[in-house]
């Protein structure tokens, strides 16, 4: 449960299964994983499309159940936790960034990095200033009142990024971040998140299927095959890892 | 996620889809408009028959009796222990007592009787009634011919049309007096002219009746003796005759404090000015005015103190009713409250003083039980086009749940909660509800107000008062709209229910 300090892992799964039954078949999408993440750490995890990445993810993030195994985050058991459990989860716990950013089209970038606290019910008047805070810290202050639309994909998946850091979580989880942008903007994005784990100690899992990636970012990658952790790598030379 | 949140999101949403959303909105307002104009009709068509009912003074007069009138209740009576013939008296006191009880506004006697009535020489025998001075609200005065009386007790007839036109009529050769039905209008009247019956307008006419006079005792029949009966004698001016009868005690026999009540009746005349003409009946009182054909201020019947076949009853009954010294008793009190509400209530405080009720309450329970039911069908007439509008709501909320699937699973992974995403289906249908209530109930008035011009219209034509037959009470606004709403929400059931299930990660996955 704990990797010998009294602080808890930031997340912890013990045997993890999560199987899906289409008709006669069962998919095991996960199948069989222990892992445990320290507070504070970069994580990859990697592997081709199918090896149960995002599966994983999701089950981190409280959006899924495992079929048996436990996943922890924190010491609290998600597969014990209600529906309302794993929805507060998902609001105060984790924060979550996507490969298709996932931006409301309609609502501007700081009512879009708003919607968490409106979720979260923080009162109305402390959240200008929460907002604005996030935006700054992902480089968006000038472009605040400009929808989607009107941004670069890099600047969307920053806007997604403050959107998921505005309820200041313990543990990141970004799918795939740079899937849907450029070289040079996938690499901007990935220099933010390390900036940000380094500013604010939070934990972070990346999946990405791009293991040159994974290598420049993370202090260790968990590669996933069929289902089953296949593999650990200690990484020693992480991009932003310098400063930790 | 707070309520202002909600709304707002809410908000936004239905914006996004403005076309859409408020063509399902429309939808609404026309279904809670045909509510409305339906009920607004049933409410002003029930205005209208309330009104009228509430202006003839029935629904608000209770008829007072003495218990013994009752014969068919002496059944009832002993089992009750209430003794006819230990009934309290309905006399000064009582009339003073019923008066001061709450709500009572009005106490007056009962007045009627047969009698002669001498116009220009020709006698005409009718039915006289007292009138008291809160009839002038009732609608038979309000197209009269002439006025109501001047004062209460003005010496002053009011004459119902049919008498009029008999006044009016060739005299009959074949007798001094004429002998008129006293009860049901004359179908057969003869016809005169407007003009003539406006020339009667402050003609007078004599009133013949026999006045009740307080005679003492003759000596010796306190002593226990047998009721008699004196021929009366030409007493000047008029001719007297006078009754007299003793107490008994409860089982019949004499009592050894017997005491002889007896009054006489001297024939008296009353000339009175005409100063009104009326064409229907003012049933003014329960029993009073019923088929009455003359028609005098009760002060004034009071002050004749005309002996009323109620009088020879009492006397035969042996009950102090002309005395002097016992006190005057009436056959009947009618007593008028301020408000038809308050009629149960003052009849059970009549009933606690030990006399007998008459209201016509019941028949106003009927009444409103006709009502409701005319109203319950309108409602449900009404509502169907409001229940189609809600299948509108359906589709329309269920549209936007597969547009918005990525929304609402984006919502989830921000750790929306299931019933967070219910309730912005449910605020979003409920605002629909809430705006097309609204411009439903503005929709309904104008129809209602078309409605209404146009039965005016027809009215005038037929020379018909204006009547008016559409009313929006509030309780009609404030319940078509939420009647809508709730419509609304249980719309909102389902398309919430079906976006709550959806699972975010096959929404963000695939979307």
């Amino acid at each position: 449960m704990n990797n010998g300090n009294s602080q808890p892992a930031a997340i912890h799964a013990e045997n993890l299964r999560r199987h899906y039954v289409m008709g006669e078949t069962v998919v095991k999408a996960l199948d069989g994983v222990s892992l445990e993440i320290r507070a504070g750490e970069r994580v990859a995890l990697v592997g081709a499309s199918g090896s149960g990445k995002s599966t994983l993810l999701h089950l981190m993030a409280g959006l899924d159940r495992p079929t048996s195994g436990t996943i922890e985050t924190q010491g609290h058991n998600l597969g014990a936790m209600s529906p309302l459990e794993l929805a507060a989860h998902r609001r105060s716990t984790v924060g979550m960034i996507f490969q298709a950013f996932h931006l409301m089209p309609r609502m501007t970038l700081e009512e879009n990095v708003e919607l968490p606290l409106r979720l979260a019910e923080m009162p109305r008047e402390e959240r200008p200033a929460r907002v604005r805070e996030a935006l700054a810290r992902v480089g968006l202050s000038a472009r605040a009142g400009h929808r989607p639309g009107e941004l670069s994909g890099g600047e969307q998946q920053r806007a997604a990024i403050a959107r998921a850091l505005v309820n200041r979580p313990a543990i990141l989880l970004a799918d795939e971040p740079t899937g849907n942008l450029d070289s040079h903007n996938g690499a901007e994005i990935i220099r933010l998140i390390g900036e940000l784990n380094s500013a604010l100690g939070m934990t972070v899992v990346l999946v990405t299927h791009e293991q040159n990636l994974a290598a420049e970012f993370a202090e260790r990658m968990l590669v996933l095959s069929d289902g089953r952790l296949a593999e650990e790598r200690r990484l020693a030379g992480a991009q932003t890892g310098a400063a930790r | 996620m707070k309520s202002n949140d909600l709304i707002e999101l809410a908000g936004r949403n239905l914006r996004e889809s403005s076309f859409r959303n408020s063509l399902t909105t429309l939808g609404v307002a026309v279904g809670v408009a045909s509510l409305v104009a339906l009920l607004s009709l049933g409410a002003g068509l029930q205005g209208l028959v309330s009104d009228r009912f509430s202006r003839s003074g029935l629904f608000n007069t209770i008829g007072v009796f003495t218990a013994r009138d009752f014969r068919g209740m002496q059944e009832r009576e002993r089992r009750s222990g209430v003794q006819g013939d230990h009934a309290r008296p309905l006399d000064a006191a009582a009339r003073k007592e019923i008066g001061a009880l709450p709500d009572v506004i009005e106490v007056y006697p009962e007045i009627r009787m047969l009698t002669d009535v001498t116009f220009q020489g020709r006698t005409l025998f009718t039915s006289v009634s007292g009138l008291s001075p809160s009839a002038k609200q009732n609608e038979a005065f309000e197209k009269m011919r002439g006025r109501f009386f001047s004062s209460a007790d003005a010496d002053e007839v009011i004459l119902h049309v049919d008498f009029a036109r008999d006044l009016l009529a060739p005299p009959d050769t074949s007798g001094d007096a004429v002998s008129l039905p006293v009860g049901p209008p004359a179908r057969n009247a003869p016809e005169v002219s407007d003009a003539q019956l406006d020339s009667l307008l402050g003609k007078e006419i004599v009133l013949h009746y026999g006045e009740r006079q307080e005679t003492p005792p003759p000596p010796g029949e306190s002593q226990g003796a047998a009721p008699t009966r004196r021929a009366g004698g030409a007493d000047p001016p008029a001719t007297g005759q006078q009754a007299a009868a003793k107490t008994t005690s409860a089982d019949g026999t004499s009592g050894a404090a017997d005491e002889t009540v007896s009054f006489s009746v001297v024939r008296r005349e009353k000339t009175l000015r005409i100063v009104g003409i009326i064409e229907t009946e003012p049933y003014a009182g329960i029993t009073a005015s019923s088929n009455a054909r003359v028609f005098l201020p009760v002060a004034l019947g009071e002050k004749l103190r005309p002996a009323l076949p109620s009088n020879l009853r009492d006397l035969m009954q042996a009950r102090p009713s002309a005395s002097g010294a016992a006190g005057e008793t009436y056959s009947a009190l009618i007593v008028r409250v301020d408000d038809p509400a308050r009629v149960q209530p003052t009849q059970d405080a009549l009933k606690k003083m030990g006399f007998r009720t008459f209201s016509l309450l019941d028949a106003t329970k009927s009444l409103r039980r006709v009502f409701v039911i005319v109203d319950l069908f309108l409602a449900i007439f009404g509502s169907v086009a409001l229940v189609v509008a809600s299948l509108g709501i359906v589709n329309t909320l269920v549209m936007s749940v597969l547009e918005r699937r990525r929304e609402i699973g984006l919502l989830k992974a921000l750790g929306a909660s299931d019933a967070d995403v219910k309730r912005l289906f449910f605020v979003e249908a409920g605002v629909m509800g809430a705006l097309g209530g609204a411009l439903g109930v503005v929709l309904g008035w104008a129809i209602g107000h078309a409605i209404n011009f146009g039965t005016n219209i027809y009215l005038t034509r037929q020379d018909l008062p204006h009547e008016t037959i559409v009313l929006l009470p509030l309780w009609l606004i404030a319940g078509a709209v939420a009647f809508a709403v709730g419509v609304s929400l249980a719309a909102g059931i389902y398309p919430a229910a079906r976006a709550a299930r959806l699972d975010p990660v096959q929404v963000l996955r695939y979307e």
